[in-house]
């Protein structure tokens, strides 16, 4: 036995680039897992505890009162005294047709949603909302806050300006470095942000024209995400930034408002995040979809709604914990893929090592060793690779932890817990690939030492050709001898071959991927881009009231969520609609047909708009032509609150997401009795809508938000430059993967073929000409597996995006162009032909003598 | 007879750490085209060495190797693989046929050298193994893989073949039946033999027989009556 070791042993040394190989992959395997997840480590880490030390909210909602029921006359006169103190003489005049509506109450829709304007301008809603809250509190054991906020933007920045509230219990603001501000002039802003600008504590900050002094770098725990605004979605370090100032400051602030209500749970939530909905089911009695979630459940409730500060909030807070999971995730199933290519390899080393040693090995056994003493000595290779290659890759993860986790927060606001030694990730890293290492290639050599000692001492044992090769030498022997040759000898070892299509496969999925990710991304971006004429789109937060103007710069939409209620045929007969409980909601939009800058668009991209000239007219988006078998001249009716509309289907726009129709904007005004004009959005090239501080107090306080087209293409594509870049860093890893993989195969390949690269030379062949034939082998395989990738990796994601898109009504263009395919390819491909021509070298060095030797 | 190969005080030497090893001192000698030539000799009496002199795939440490009036001894690397695809053929002890390669493939190996090749077909017949044209070398004997490695070997119609000790590793009816179909192929296509072994009674159907011993040449025989190969006395 101890001869045995001895001899395996010296054999390490002769097998340099193999065992460079093995160490090699297991080293990046452990590293990439040590480092990712040392990384999120600390990141998940603090973040729990950051969750719960600030007191994050455990849920955003919104209030919907009714001012038709909601508000008496006391009310009124209590608001009026102390709310609506300085209001105009036109908004007097309302709120005294108000009294008169609560004293004899006769709907008037264009009214109500006037008078709600008021009441949020005045502020006057806060108490109503107050006063259902509290009503609520008791039942659903919560407390709350109101969260308030202003966006600015400046320039190409985008700011979040939030007040300094000590007493706040809710949300409450983390301290990086510095202090809080107290006096008018001073904020505190985020670190990162301050970084990028070159900014630090004493500086002077300015906005919009207002110098503020940095007194500190602060954190909104309810901003981990900090989605600042809808125009920059994607979060920018150098131009996005939170501003914590003083109360008095904020009140000069102008700029977009948001107010929403943190809802605080008085038992234990298990921050997760995750909604729980139960599909109602005839036995149950509640059919309610958030009847087994303690935190959504209050969403029953009439009066609470989810607004889009419920979904965005969420969104804010709990991002980063898809970071953990998808991360591990990657960890995990990258360090086994290399673990598998690694078992592969050692399988193949070991089975060469047994092949040529046969002779010895019957000798061994007909003395009386038994196969698992024998089995044993060849433990070395993996006892080696997984000791060498899991401590190397454990010192490279601890080091590449930082960079890894700093790339993390340069995305994400949450304070980094501090690194902390764990030496259960060292065990791993040295115990995972011995165990599997050396588990498989100790069962592989018990395999192959099966055989009785003069089977193994039996010349020419080794020789045998397996089925398989046999097979594909017959299909082969339709090619030329050049190609036989190769052929014969890349499917005599199937195991290299495995090792050569699986890596070449997995690495091919990796680069499509990425690829299809780059094109999706370029696609939605074309897209969602495609035909904007407009710079800006204004969204107001109430109804206004305006006539289209040809010469104005601007076209007036009206947008509203109306549930449909019935479909008829053209000949009057009623066509089934699904979810027959439900009240499914269409985007109803009210167009003017003179608009400039929003088009509607059929597949073949012929605007549909003057369709639009008959008040009845619906044009339906492609998704809702799908879900209900639509065809010009069924008619659609819905039913918005007591108001009965019906409209006829007169073309298809396409448009595959939701449930949308689009209808001339006077009918569909008149129609919900808000009078012929009513609008909700403004889609403009005005320059006015650059900044709050061009417009007027009146309109400005209209606005809910304006998104700058530009704005938000510019600061998706920069991070699509990121990515991009990304992409070529991705197939240069793969490639070299490919390259590390295939050159040790090549290794082997040489060594196990010596004799006959030695014959051939003998024979005459030249060294370019041999490595041809004994080298490079592999490229079809190499070109197979890849183009098999493409169609897999799209499999899969279209899997995936089925998952979990579900129930939305989304397409999702999943595609790759040839171009870069081939840009995939031709990486992959380069690296093999770099692996066969560094192997070549070795190649040369064969001696004619070894043809020579006598067995 | 032409003389094909002229030695000139050829010296071949070894380092071995601190001695050096002598495989070959002051040889010289004449070989003419088309003839049988053995060379005899026991273990480490330098006849390897000076195949492998004569094939170019050594150098000598000193002399001169002409082949057809061409110094082989200064020929580059390049040109010496040429030298050897262009005319020379090899056969081994251990035959060295590929394993996934049929019988058929093997002897296209060689083929693939030539831009004058013999027919495949008609060297497989020659060489007795039709039916075994599509077979594998793990599926034949001993003798029918030499007999593949000679029509391998002869198949680029070389105008030397070198044969490392063929008979080594047969019996002794095998290993005249191989004998004789080299014979026959030299009677066939004059292809000059040169065939390295330590048996003596192979030297009885060559034209010229050189004896070697530590590494100088102690004789040099012209056989005035060639024996068949099958009339051989094994020793």
């Amino acid at each position: 036995m101890k001869l045995l070791l001895l001899n395996a042993i010296k054999g390490l040394r002769k097998k340099k680039i193999q065992m460079a190989g093995i160490i090699f992959m297991v080293m990046l395997s452990m590293a990439v897992y040590v480092g990712m997840n040392s990384a999120i480590d600390r990141l998940e880490t603090r973040y729990y505890s950051y969750l719960e030390e600030q007191n994050v909210e455990d849920l955003s909602i919104g209030v919907a009162v009714d001012y038709s029921k909601d508000v008496s006359l006391s009310d009124l006169d209590y608001f009026l005294e102390h709310q609506f103190q300085n209001v105009t003489e036109e908004e007097h005049a309302l709120l005294e047709q108000y009294r008169l509506y609560l004293e004899n109450p006769v709907y008037d829709v264009k009214m109500l949603y006037t008078i709600q304007s008021l009441f949020e301008k005045y502020e006057a809603d806060i108490d109503l909302k107050t006063r259902i809250l509290d009503s609520l509190k008791e039942e659903y054991q919560f407390v709350y806050e109101f969260e308030r906020s202003k966006t600015v933007s400046d320039d190409k920045k985008l700011i979040k300006f939030l007040p300094y509230e000590e007493n706040n219990q809710i949300n409450q603001l983390y301290l990086v470095e510095g202090a809080f501000p107290k006096g008018e002039n001073e904020i505190a802003i985020l670190s990162g942000y301050a970084k990028k600008n070159h900014l630090k504590i004493g500086d002077t900050y300015t906005v919009l024209g207002e110098n503020y002094t940095i007194v500190g770098f602060a954190y909104a725990p309810d901003y981990i995400y900090p989605l600042i605004s809808f125009s920059m979605p994607i979060f920018d370090e150098t131009n996005n930034n939170i501003a914590i100032v003083s109360e008095t400051a904020y009140q000069k602030v102008v700029g977009v408002k948001d107010n929403s209500i943190a809802l605080d749970y008085q038992f234990p939530t298990n921050r997760k995040f995750e909604i729980t909905v139960s599909v109602g089911t005839e036995e149950t009695e509640n059919n309610s979809p958030f009847a087994d979630d303690p935190v959504m459940r209050i969403l029953d409730e009439d009066k609470v709604v989810m607004d889009i500060n419920t979904i965005t909030r969420l969104g804010r807070i709990s991002a980063l914990q898809m970071e953990f999971a998808s991360n591990r995730l990657f960890a995990e199933c990258f360090l086994y893929l290399l673990l598998t290519i690694s078992v592969l390899i050692i399988v193949i080393i070991t089975k060469k090592r047994i092949d040529d040693e046969r002779l010895q090995i019957g000798v061994l056994k007909s003395l009386g060793y038994n196969r698992f003493s024998i089995a044993a000595s060849y433990l070395v290779y993996p006892i080696v690779g997984s000791l060498v290659g899991g401590i190397l890759g454990y010192i490279i993860g601890i080091i590449a932890h930082y960079p890894i986790a700093n790339v993390l927060l340069s995305f994400y606001t949450v304070p980094l817990e501090n690194y902390q030694l764990d030496l259960s990730y060292l065990s791993k890293a040295i115990f995972t690939p011995m165990i599997s290492l050396s588990l498989l290639s100790y069962l592989i050599a018990l395999f192959m030492l099966r055989k009785k000692p003069l089977a193994l001492l039996k010349e020419g044992s080794n020789l045998k050709v397996n089925l398989f090769s046999r097979i594909v030498n017959k299909i082969n022997s339709l090619f030329p001898f050049h190609y036989r040759f190769k052929y014969s000898l890349a499917f005599r070892s199937l195991g290299k071959l495995l090792i050569v299509t699986i890596t070449s496969f997995c690495t091919g999925l990796l680069i499509v991927l990425v690829l299809i990710g780059s094109n999706l991304f370029n696609h939605m971006i074309e897209e969602s881009f495609a035909g904007i004429d407009y710079r800006y789109l204004v969204m107001l937060g109430q109804f206004d009231y305006k006539d289209a103007n040809e010469y104005e710069e601007a076209d007036y939409v009206l947008s509203v969520s109306v549930p449909l209620k019935e479909i008829k045929d053209k000949n009057g007969n009623i066509k089934p609609i699904e979810k027959e409980d439900e009240e499914i909601q269409f985007a109803l939009t009210g167009l003017d047909t003179t608009a400039q800058y929003v088009r509607i668009l059929d597949k073949e991209e012929h605007n549909l708009i003057d369709r639009l000239d008959d008040d009845e007219a619906i044009i339906v988006n492609e998704n809702a032509k799908e879900l209900y078998n639509l065809e010009v001249g069924d008619q659609l009716h819905f039913v918005y609150e007591t108001i009965d509309m019906t409209y006829t289907v007169v073309g298809f726009s396409s448009e595959f997401m939701g449930r949308s129709g689009y209808i001339n904007r006077e009918a569909m005004s008149t129609d919900l009795g808000l009078g012929n004009n009513a609008y909700t959005t403004i889609y403009s090239n005005q320059e006015k809508y650059e900044s709050y501080k061009n417009l007027d107090a009146e309109e400005a306080t209209k606005i809910a938000y304006i998104l700058n087209m530009n704005d938000m293409r510019e600061n998706i594509e920069k991070q699509m430059d990121r990515f991009n870049g990304s992409i070529y860093i991705v197939i240069a890893f793969a490639s070299i993967m490919v390259l590390v993989i295939i050159s040790v195969i090549a290794n082997i390949v040489v060594e196990e073929n010596k004799k006959t690269i030695s014959l051939l030379k003998v024979m005459g062949y030249k060294n370019r000409k041999i490595s041809s034939m004994v080298l490079n082998i592999y490229t079809p395989f190499i070109i197979v597996a890849y183009l098999l990738s493409i169609p897999a990796m799209i499999g899969i994601l279209k899997a995936i995006v089925n998952a979990i898109v579900g129930d939305i009504e989304i397409t999702i263009p999943i595609t790759i162009s040839p171009i870069m395919a081939g840009i995939g390819l031709v990486g992959l491909l380069v690296a093999y032909y770099i692996a066969i021509g560094l192997s070549k070298r070795v190649l040369n060095k064969v001696p004619l003598a070894v043809a020579l030797k006598r067995e | 007879m032409k003389n094909l190969y002229k030695l000139d005080h050829i010296y071949k030497t070894y380092k071995n750490y601190d001695t050096d090893y002598h495989a070959l001192e002051d040889v010289s000698l004449e070989l003419s085209e088309g003839e049988i030539i053995v060379v005899l000799g026991p273990s480490g009496s330098g006849k390897s060495t000076m195949l492998n002199l004569l094939s170019g795939i050594d150098s000598p440490s000193k002399g001169h190797i002409l082949f057809e009036d061409i110094r082989v001894d200064q020929m580059k690397a390049t040109e010496l693989t040429e030298y050897r695809a262009n005319n020379l053929g090899f056969i081994f002890q251990s035959y060295n046929l590929i394993p996934s390669l049929t019988v058929k493939e093997n002897i296209e190996l060689g083929k693939e050298l030539s831009t004058a090749p013999l027919s495949v077909k008609d060297l497989i017949q020659q060489v007795g193994l039709e039916s075994h044209a599509s077979k594998y070398p793990y599926q034949l004997s001993g003798g029918q893989m030499q007999r593949v490695a000679i029509a391998r070997a002869l198949v680029k119609n070389p105008k030397v073949l070198f044969c490392d000790e063929p008979t080594g590793a047969l019996d002794e009816e095998t290993g005249k039946k191989v004998l004789e179909l080299l014979q026959d192929m030299n009677d066939k296509y004059h292809t000059t033999m040169i065939i390295v072994t330590h048996n003596p009674s192979i030297a009885d159907m060559a034209h010229t027989v050189i004896r070697m011993n530590s590494g100088k040449i102690v004789e040099i025989k012209h056989n005035k009556t060639i024996k068949k190969a099958s009339e051989l006395r094994w020793a």
